[in-house]
């Protein structure tokens, strides 16, 4: 997409919308204004379920703080709603980020975090009701005058520039998050939070900030709602009616784009008028029967177009080719930080994990020396995966030390180790599924790159030299398993890594791209980087290792030359029932 | 404060604990389809709404005592979570969590806007006989209609405890419960097994209308109220844990009556909802051992 298509439609958009205005009777001027309302709060969720993925369902405590702060504000201090508007914002972002802080740090995901947040608007919608200081259930009424000064207005049309500037607002606040690389460390978060961590990515950080920047739009939502209907009450500042309107709003029209709630709310907007045509007892048979075929509107698209109805934009993605790695400008990519000198680059000493009764790693020891090229062998189940996630931070060490260039990095988490220059692959690869390749790749130059551009150029430089560029604008989805395993690399690559992990990369691939692999991983070498190297293939262990390493069992039973390791009488052994793979070889 | 007495306790206690009994049935087929097929049915505590309005339409209409409407009740709810499955719920089983959310809150929202167009938004209660009849034992009114409502729960719950655990049918829903692929392997059918459960939870959905609609005023809102309940009884209890979700709803129904004394009534619904937040966060597995069927 070109760089102006963005700020160019947004401008049309809000442009033609304020054109509009002046020519809707007071009936379509409401109806505009009601529905530019609950645009501009579905615009608000879907930055948290459908830029960062999380599933909240308690937007409603959110606009009702909002609604409240700026009434208080102005009710018993005077204070005018367009400043108190700024403190229902920061109130309301503060609490999302209080209750987010809470939440995240206990890990709660999912349906459960729907839960929580439903439960949570329970609360403040009962505290509410129970506070004599807001007039509890009673709530709060506002004198109707016409004080532009004071965000109150008799006409209509104030209200709907108003309301129509903060949907202008929320629509850039989107573009813009799309574009950063705050945005981009969201959208890594949504897909996969795992890979997201081990690609740099704070993902704590990020969900608590990105709620935060939600419920900030959502609390400046609440006070238009109080100013515009000029009365405010626990039931309907709390009510969960917010929270469903934009949901479908957000769902209908598709989450995690940028029109997505504009155009599912207009719909259901058009629905309602469309309805109110028909021969109906009253308003409320109008919009209940609206309500409910929009509800079954909302149950088809979920079953067969989940993607919303921005989904159906036809996405122009160049045909597969899958073009060879270009080895020889291997040194054209972006070049590791040299480690000093000297021998310690990885040094693990004593690393054990158990889970429950189970040692899965067991006073492992292993040292890895910059530019060195460890090949790691063992059984299914002999706690090679698990070595990687002490290494990369997934699991931390019950015992043991793991240092990295002499400092300790047992105990920090994914996205800090990956911070360190530990990059990792996953064996069962972990695609941002929804992301293009050159996104995802870009995401892994956010730990150094100072600009999104400047990450992108060194980006297209990694996908250059690991073969992907004719997939640049793929989609993590549509990738084969060929390019899933590259593009593990990649991401890995382009966190500029001094130790880089491969788990398996080699699996399932043919001769030919076993071949690329290889010299890959001995370029990346040659600059200097550790790797340290998972493989079954001992085709590629052997031929690509300066040292093997064997683990059994949770602990390592031999260490050497590939050659010598190979002749190894515990190594056979443990692996007698693979021992054709060592005699075939031979 | 002085009205609080050990006797005023008493009656919370007694009151909260026969309301408890409602509310774990009310949670208990929630908590079995989550247990089973790992899907928060959001629309559960609008099904109880629409079979509230259920009975009172065969009270209005034909002078059809609702607990005397059980049976109906308990046939019209199966029939309905087969509908139900074959019609939404089978297309996301197997979908991302988001999309089962999704597509059982637009359940939700039907529901209650179907129940509003056709019946409004007042208040709505049936009078039978009983509505109002007490006893009094040592001191404490106990309302004749919760008793009854209170005691089908129970052995309501105990007789799907005995179908999961003793019957063949049953084993293999804990069985599809513990392992999907596992119970496909060993030849049970998993489709049917699902099917078959969420028209069981469907059926004490309907049950649980039943029960409550002598004393419980009904509004096409009241679905929500009783959805956050079985929330609540479902974390408590454990998820897909049958008897750990009576014993869950006991302690809503407890903590509610109890707090109603102390504090307001609201108040109280707030800090059963405060409770669910520490749960899902300190102990999201519940208080009870986690086991479909268990």
């Amino acid at each position: 997409m070109h760089r102006w298509a963005r700020p160019i439609s947004l401008a049309s958009f809000l442009l033609a919308a304020a054109a509009l205005g002046p020519a809707l009777g007071e009936h379509l001027l409401t109806v505009a204004i009601t529905t530019l309302f609950m645009i501009f709060l579905a615009i608000a969720w879907n930055l948290v379920l459908g830029y960062g993925g999380q599933f909240s369902l308690g937007h409603s405590v959110f606009v009702g703080v909002g609604a409240y702060t700026s009434t208080v504000l102005y009710t018993k201090a005077g204070l005018t709603p367009w400043v108190g508007m700024l403190g229902a914002g920061l109130l309301a972002a503060a609490v999302a980020v209080a209750l987010s802080l809470v939440t995240f740090r206990y890990e709660v995901r999912g349906v459960y975090f729907a839960l929580l947040t439903l439960a949570s608007a329970e609360v403040f919608r009962g505290l509410a009701n129970n506070w004599e200081f807001i007039n509890g259930p009673v709530g709060i009424l506002l004198t109707m005058k016409a004080a532009p000064r004071e965000l109150l207005f008799l006409a209509r049309l104030p209200y709907y520039y108003v309301i129509l500037g903060l949907v202008g607002l929320g629509l850039a606040v989107t573009a813009g998050l799309e574009r950063s690389r705050f945005g981009y460390a969201v959208m890594a978060l949504r897909e996969d939070e795992l890979a997201a961590e081990a690609t740099g990515v704070n993902t704590y950080r990020s969900k608590v900030a990105i709620m935060g920047l939600s419920a900030f739009l959502a609390g400046l939502g609440g006070t238009f709602y109080a100013q515009f209907y000029l009365y405010i009450s626990p039931e309907i500042g709390f009510a969960f009616e917010h929270q469903l309107n934009m949901l479908m709003g957000t769902m209908i029209g598709g989450a995690g784009s940028l029109w997505g709630p504009v155009v599912g709310t207009t719909i259901f907007s058009a629905l309602s008028e469309l309805m109110r045509n028909l021969p109906f007892q009253s308003t409320r048979a109008v919009v209940t029967a609206s309500k409910m075929v929009y509800a079954a509107l909302l149950m088809l698209i979920i079953i067969f177009l989940p993607g919303g109805i921005m989904s159906l934009r036809l996405r122009r993605a160049p045909a597969p080719a899958l073009e060879r790695p270009a080895r020889a400008r291997a040194a054209a990519g972006p070049a590791a930080p040299r480690a000093p000198a000297g021998d310690g680059l990885l040094e693990m000493a004593g690393a054990t994990k158990r889970f429950g009764g189970l040692t899965a790693v067991e006073d492992v020891g292993l040292t890895v020396r910059p530019g060195e090229v460890v090949g790691m062998i063992g059984p299914n189940g002999a706690g090679k995966s698990t070595l990687f996630n002490l290494i990369s931070g997934i699991y931390r060490p019950d015992a043991g030390s793991i240092r990295l260039l002499g400092r300790e990095i047992a105990g920090l988490a994914p996205h800090e180790i990956c911070g360190r220059g530990v990059g990792r692959t996953f064996q069962i690869t972990k695609p941002f599924l929804n992301l293009d390749v050159l996104s995802s790749v870009t995401i892994g130059t956010l730990t150094h790159a100072r600009s999104l551009r400047g990450g992108e150029a060194e980006a297209r430089a990694v996908l250059e030299r690991t073969g992907l560029s004719g997939r640049a604008r793929a989609l993590g989805k549509s990738l084969t398993v060929a390019e899933r395993r590259r593009l593990e690399v990649a991401r890995a690559l382009a966190t500029r890594p001094r130790l880089l992990l491969l788990d398996e990369v080699a699996a399932g691939l043919n001769p030919a791209e076993l071949g690329e692999i290889i010299a890959l991983v001995r370029g990346i070498a040659g600059e200097g980087v550790g790797v340290l190297f998972v493989e079954h293939l001992m085709q590629a262990v052997m031929g690509v290792s300066d040292r093997v390493v064997v683990i059994s069992s949770g602990r390592k039973i031999a260490e050497g030359p590939p050659a010598a390791v190979a002749q190894d009488p515990a190594v056979v052994e443990a692996y007698l029932g693979e021992a054709y793979v060592l005699t075939a070889r031979g | 404060m002085s009205l609080i007495t050990p006797a005023v306790i008493l009656q919370a206690l007694v009151s909260g604990l026969l309301m408890g009994s409602i509310y774990g049935l009310v949670g208990v087929g929630f908590t079995l389809i989550f247990g089973v097929m790992e899907v928060v049915n959001f629309a559960h505590g609008h099904l109880v709404m629409a079979g509230m309005f259920g009975c009172y339409v065969l009270f209005q209409q034909f002078g059809l005592d609702p607990l005397l409407a059980i049976p109906v009740a308990l046939l019209v709810g199966y029939a309905a979570g087969l509908f139900l499955y074959e019609l939404l719920i089978r297309h996301v089983v197997a979908a991302p969590q988001f999309a089962q959310v999704v597509l059982t809150l637009a359940l939700f929202i039907f529901l209650e806007n179907g129940a509003n167009f056709l019946f409004g938004g007042d208040l709505r209660g049936v009078t039978t006989g009983y509505t109002t009849a007490t006893w009094h034992v040592g001191g404490v009114a106990v309302s004749i209609a919760r008793l009854a409502g209170a005691a089908v729960a129970l052995a309501a719950v105990f007789a799907l405890r005995f179908f999961l655990r003793r019957t063949l049918f049953g084993k293999a829903i804990r069985a599809a419960a513990n392992n999907r692929d596992g119970a496909n392997l060993v030849g049970i059918d998993v489709p049917r097994v699902f099917r078959s459960t969420f028209a069981l939870s469907v059926a004490a959905a309907a049950l649980a209308a039943a029960v409550l609609t002598p004393f419980y005023l009904m509004t096409p809102f009241v679905g929500n109220e009783l959805l956050l309940k079985a929330f609540v009884v479902m974390v408590l209890g454990g998820m897909g844990n049958v008897v750990g979700a009576w014993l869950g709803g006991v302690i809503v129904g407890v903590v509610e009556a109890v707090a109603s004394v102390f504090v307001t009534a609201s108040l109280g619904n707030a800090i059963v909802f405060a409770l669910l937040i520490v749960i899902l966060l300190v102990r999201p597995t519940g208080l009870f051992r986690a086991e479909a069927g268990g």
